[in-house]
Order: C-alpha cells, then sequence, then structure tokens
C-alpha cells in the first residue's frame, strides 16, 4: 500500500516515486499544492474504489494521514 | 490491473527506444476507459520527452472558471499525438481583460472555456426574478460585449485561431418548476447565447466553435461535475470531463488541420445487408424491417447521410455482379440506390486490385479512402497490401454498426460548403469522364467529347474560404503546396503587385464549381507562379496546360520577359513534377526540394496542341 500510495502521489507533482518521503505534505514537497492535492485525493478515490467527502479531502494532507485513513478503512 | 497499466507505461518511458509504444498504448487504454492515474503517469513521465514531432502549436488558455487541469491534459493528447505543446495560462475570469489587452505570446490556438452559468449568473441565481425578455437582453448586451472582445482580440492576432468553448448549465434554474416548455429552462439559454454570438463576431473565419454538448450528451451530470471541486478549487468538471474536452479540442485541431477522407468503399454481404446474397438469395438476406433488418437499414441511413455531404462512395464485393444489383434495384429494405456509388467492384478479382482501380478510376489517393468490410481476413489483406487505405476493426455485432460509424472522424468538417455537396456529382462526371477516355480513341477526341471550359476569376470575399480549402487539402496537383490561412490570402489580395485567381470547370457533365487556384506574384518584368493548385478530381484533362497557355498570353500582351515556375517536392506531390517542362518551360536550377523553371517571351514556344479544345475565360472580381 506505501508504494502504491508513493506512486500516486509522485505520479500527480510530477515526481519520482523515490523523492515522496514519509513526511511528504501538502505545500511542502514540491508541486503538492492545494490544486493538485484536489488530484491526489481523486486518484485516490479512483485507485481504492472510495469516495472522500469534502471535509476528509481537506484533512487529509500529508502521506501519513492518507496512509492512516486507507488503512483505518481497511 | 490499473495498477499494471500504470506501471507498463511508466517502464516504456524509460527508454527512448519504447517511446511510441508508450504513446500508443496510452492512446489504446485511454479509449477503453478513463484512468486518471494514467493520464497523470503519462504527463509526468512521458510528455517532456522529445519525440519526432510532426507540429508544434502554442496555445493560450482563457476560461471563466478555474481550467487550470484543461491544460495537463492538452499537453498529454496532443503529445500522444505528436504535437509539441507550448502554454500561456491566463488568469480564472479574466478572460475579458485577456481577449481587449491582446497576448504577446502569439498563440496558434487561442482557447476560451467560458461557462454559462459564470457568464451570466443572474440567470441561474434568481431566476424568478426576472422576465424572460430581461433575460433576452442580458443575453443581447453580454454577447455584445464578448463578440467585440473576440473581435479585438482577432484583429491583433496575425496567425492563429480563437477555439471557444461555451458550456451550458448543468443546473436547472428553473428547478422548482415541473413543465418542460416553461420559458425559463436553460438548455434555451444556452443555444440563444451560442447562437447571437456567433452571429456577431465579425471575424469568423478565425474562430471555432468547440461543440461539448457531444461529451455531456455521453455521461451523467455527476461525471461531468464534482461539486467538491467547485467548493476548494472553483474547479467545474471532472478530470473525466477535462479529459474528454482535451480530447474534442484535439478533434476541431485535426479537422481544421489535416485532410479528411473522401470515399467510402464499402462491401456488401453482411456490411450492407445481413447474409449472403450468392447463397441466400433476395428472400433470404436480412435488411429492412424489424429487428436486425432495422439495424442493417439504419447503417445504410448513415451512409447516406455521408453520401449526401459529399463522401464518394464505392462498391468493393466478392459477389456476381447481377445478384449483387439485383438487391439494389428490387429490395424494399435498399436505402442506398446503384446511383449513390460512383464507382463499383463486383467481382471475383481480390480486394487490394479492385480498391487500387478504384482510385484510379475518380483519381483519388489511396489514403482518401477508408474501406468497410465484415470480413476480418480481407480487412487484414487490404490492411497488410495497402496500409495508406484505413481499414478500421469493425465492430462484431451490427446493432452497433450505426453507432461505430457517428463516432468516427474520418469525415469530419468544420462546415458544410457547397462544393462538398456537389462532390458526387463530379466525380461521377469524372467515372465518366474515364469512360469516354477509355471509348475516345485518341486524347483529342476525348477533350472535344468534353467541351470543357475554365473560368478564371479574380479572388473575391467570398470565394475566400474555398481557396483557403484548396490551399490546406489539396496535395496532389499542388506545385509549391504552400499552406496558407485565409487571412494570408486575403492579405496577398490587397497587394496590387499580386494576381489571386480561382479556376473553376465545367463539362459536358456537370459545372464542377472552383476546383483549382492560382496565385501569381509580378516583379519587374518577371511573373512568379507562387502557387498553382488543381483539385485531383478533374487533373488529366489537360486544364493546367490550357490554364499556362492563357497565362502566356496575357502576360506576352504586358510585355513582361518572363514566367518563373517552381515545383517544391513533397511526399505525395509527383504528379506535377514534369509540369513546367512539359508546358515548355526550361529548368534553371535545384534549391534543396525546389525545382527552379524559366519560361522566356524571347523563346519560341512550341505551340499547345489542344488549344481549341478547352476554352478559357477570365473574370475581374
Amino acid at each position: 500500500m506505501e508504494g502504491k500510495l508513493k506512486f500516486i502521489i509522485a505520479n500527480c507533482c510530477q515526481l519520482d516515486p523515490s523523492e515522496i518521503k514519509d513526511d511528504a505534505r501538502v505545500n511542502h514537497t514540491p508541486n503538492w499544492d492545494s490544486l493538485v492535492h484536489i488530484d491526489i485525493m481523486a486518484c485516490v478515490e479512483q485507485e481504492y474504489g472510495i469516495s472522500l467527502d469534502t471535509r476528509t479531502i481537506t484533512t487529509l494532507i500529508t502521506y501519513k494521514d492518507i496512509l492512516g485513513y486507507l488503512k483505518d478503512s481497511g | 490491473m490499473k495498477e499494471d497499466v500504470n506501471k507498463k507505461l511508466v517502464s516504456l518511458s524509460k527508454s527512448s527506444k519504447t517511446l511510441d509504444d508508450a504513446r500508443i498504448f496510452f492512446l489504446e487504454q485511454t479509449e477503453k476507459e478513463h484512468n486518471m492515474l494514467l493520464w497523470k503517469c503519462y504527463l509526468s513521465n512521458v510528455a517532456d520527452k522529445e519525440i519526432d514531432f510532426d507540429n508544434t502549436e502554442r496555445i493560450a488558455l482563457m476560461g471563466s472558471s478555474n481550467i487550470t487541469p484543461l491544460k495537463d491534459k492538452l499537453k498529454v493528447i496532443f503529445h500522444a499525438h505528436n504535437i509539441d505543446t507550448d502554454f500561456f495560462s491566463g488568469e480564472y475570469n479574466n478572460y475579458m481583460q485577456e481577449l481587449m489587452t491582446g497576448n504577446s505570446f502569439k498563440p496558434s490556438i487561442t482557447l476560451v472555456v467560458l461557462c454559462i452559468e459564470d457568464i451570466i449568473p443572474g440567470i441561474y441565481e434568481r431566476p424568478f426574478s426576472y422576465l424572460p425578455e430581461d433575460i433576452s437582453r442580458m443575453i443581447n448586451e453580454l454577447t455584445d460585449k464578448i463578440a467585440l472582445a473576440i473581435d479585438n482580440y482577432l484583429s491583433a492576432l496575425t496567425n492563429g485561431m480563437l477555439y471557444l468553448v461555451i458550456m451550458p448549465s448543468l443546473e436547472e434554474p428553473s428547478s422548482y418548476i415541473y413543465n418542460p416548455g416553461f420559458s425559463y429552462k436553460s438548455e434555451g439559454h444556452f443555444l440563444e447565447f451560442c447562437e447571437t454570438l456567433s452571429k456577431k463576431v465579425q471575424r469568423e473565419e478565425k474562430l471555432v466553435m468547440v461543440d461539448t454538448r457531444r461529451i455531456i450528451q455521453k455521461y451523467p451530470k455527476n461525471k461531468i461535475e464534482d461539486k467538491r471541486h467547485w467548493y476548494l478549487g472553483r474547479i467545474r468538471y471532472t478530470d473525466l470531463f477535462f479529459s474528454e474536452m482535451a480530447k474534442e479540442v484535439l478533434r476541431v485541431y485535426k479537422i481544421l488541420t489535416f485532410t479528411s477522407k473522401k470515399c467510402l468503399v464499402l462491401d456488401l454481404d453482411n456490411t450492407l445487408w445481413g447474409g449472403i446474397i450468392g447463397q441466400d438469395g433476395m428472400e433470404g438476406i436480412i435488411l429492412g424491417e424489424d429487428g436486425l433488418g432495422r439495424a442493417y437499414e439504419d447503417f445504410q441511413r448513415e451512409i447516406l447521410k455521408l453520401h449526401e455531404k459529399g463522401i464518394i462512395l464505392a462498391i468493393c464485393s466478392k459477389n456476381n455482379e447481377s445478384d449483387a444489383l439485383e438487391v439494389f434495384r428490387k429490395h424494399k429494405g435498399m436505402i442506398l440506390k446503384e446511383e449513390s456509388f460512383v464507382s463499383k467492384r463486383i467481382n471475383w478479382t481480390d480486394k487490394v486490385t479492385n480498391i487500387l482501380e478504384i482510385s484510379k478510376e475518380i483519381n483519388i489517393g489511396l489514403d482518401d479512402i477508408v474501406f468497410f468490410d465484415d470480413n476480418p481476413a480481407e480487412r487484414k489483406w487490404v490492411r497488410d497490401n495497402l496500409p495508406q487505405v484505413i481499414v478500421p476493426e469493425f465492430p462484431e455485432d451490427p446493432f452497433l454498426y450505426t453507432e461505430f460509424l457517428k463516432s468516427s472522424d474520418w469525415f469530419d468538417s468544420y462546415r458544410l460548403n457547397k462544393e462538398d455537396i456537389s462532390r458526387n456529382t463530379t466525380y461521377k462526371a469524372v467515372a465518366k469522364g474515364m469512360d469516354l477516355k477509355i471509348t475516345s480513341k485518341s486524347v483529342s477526341n476525348y477533350l472535344k467529347a468534353l467541351d470543357q471550359q475554365i473560368i478564371l476569376e479574380e479572388i473575391g470575399t467570398s470565394a475566400l474560404s474555398r481557396a483557403t480549402q484548396l490551399c490546406q487539402k489539396t496535395n496532389q496537383f499542388n506545385l509549391t503546396t504552400k499552406r496558407y490561412q485565409l487571412t494570408e490570402i486575403k492579405e496577398m489580395t490587397e497587394n496590387k503587385n499580386n494576381r489571386l485567381y480561382t479556376i473553376s470547370a465545367q463539362d459536358c457533365f456537370c459545372d464542377y464549381g472552383i476546383v483549382g487556384l492560382l496565385i501569381l506574384k509580378e516583379h519587374e518584368s518577371t511573373v512568379l507562379i507562387d502557387t498553382f493548385i488543381l483539385s485531383c478530381r478533374i487533373v488529366g484533362r489537360k486544364i493546367e496546360f490550357a490554364v499556362i497557355e492563357w497565362l502566356k498570353e496575357m502576360y506576352k500582351r504586358k510585355d513582361f520577359h518572363h514566367i518563373e515556375g517552381i515545383y517544391e517536392e513533397t511526399a505525395k506531390n509527383a504528379l506535377c513534377k514534369d509540369f513546367y517542362k512539359d508546358g515548355g518551360f526550361e529548368f534553371v536550377k535545384k534549391d534543396n526540394n525546389a525545382f527552379v523553371y524559366l519560361f522566356s517571351f524571347s523563346r519560341k514556344d512550341k505551340a499547345f496542341p489542344f488549344k481549341k479544345l478547352i476554352k478559357v475565360k477570365a473574370l475581374a472580381s
């Protein structure tokens, strides 16, 4: 799951997956701004077949947050 | 599964040798289903790589809402089609300002995306506080302003087109009123807006309207709009919709840039009707009435539309000719008639030979042909031997034939020209002309029987669009292949040293309309033939030589010393390679692909043998 999530974030930020460290987050990791964040969330929805509400989209702002959410929701 | 697809694309992008495979793989996958991450992977791994681009386009984007995602989508889809792009992105909802101040980026494509809900918000916010005439007045005032801004922008744009996307609202402003005929309904505002605006823009030759309703009809509302993205980023549309919009822009771009196909060659058994006429007989074939027969009938109806739009139809079928023709003559379910087909090859000869003959008979290139056949073996045989012919994979279920044809883009054009509609008549005349050629003993008897007349007319405003079309689309008899845009032609007409003529032709069969273009540039005592184009449907009837003879006479009278002609070699214009030599010109030199010829009035010229057989008339504009 970790590798796949990094692959998604990396391709949305136009980076190599190796550049996505565990502390990656919005407005910190290169290119991960608020618009790219919407894309990352849409890709996560598509790849994991889930639907996120607006509040969740605005609170899952780090790699670890997203990973935690995905693990919790199975 | 999707994960594998994404990873495969990334791995194909790693080596320059497999970049083409990456492009093709991406396009195949995108056809199958929308995969947002695959687009992202392409953008991140492929779209910045240099490939052997066919074109580069500079694209300026302006929008009434946030259309940032569209930029990446366009970059990806154009790259995947071998076109490099550079971008300028405007601020969102700043389009009026940007149109009024022009663009120093010098875009070749300016894409303006306006959502009706953004530009006339009142209708949607407070629908019941306006009377219908108030709304009409608002639309009228706003279209005045936008048309003015567009005209202002286009007059400063030397080279390039403005693509305008007007998005209807997906909201129903008067959703509390049940009656569908109620005058506040959203679709009505949208159509009124589009129609009023397109009538008001003066420089319409540089304006193209992109029709997004084609996409909207394909998907449910929640696949097109995402309210979360609207509230979080002022982005109205989904990733899927931006992808589809980029594809639609590419489709329009292709229509404007590349030649569409001219001829549809059709198989008969199991293509135009179900079953095999030679075995099943008139009673046994499936055609007309209800069920599957109706699907074949509808497919024929769709083909008839193409015929009436000016696409040439031909038959290539393995059958006894008399069996097949009987269906055309007697079967009540037949929509297409024998006369709809310009050329017929109903015999037992192989289809490659037959298609080659068809292309010769109606004088079109193999790359102008699309071939439909239900039989995979025949398709493969034609595809392997005539790679220039488009041979699409056919749907297996005949119920899908009509949809398949409708969604294709081989025969697209932006508008309908008079010449397009009459094209079938003229090609039929060409085919008849061929018969005449075979039966006439000599060329001069043939020409005499044809009774041709050519009219050269100085270009006025009404012929500009046809002249541009000829410049853009003619490949074979095109001596210099200069792809002039409409504005460039117009500018040339304003210089008094230039003479621009359209060439129209008639013969005993029909009036062909404008079939050629001649651009002459006078400089001191020499006249240069800058452009000489003839549509391939009338080449081979000595018209080109009659034009040259007329030119010689005119400039002799004007006391000029030389006529200069250039043959610029391309992959497609070998047909006119020796034209100047045959026309009595002397070869002077070769610069790269350009062969320069000169005709001197001081030298004795051999007489043109068919002078009396082709009448030439010149008209001033």
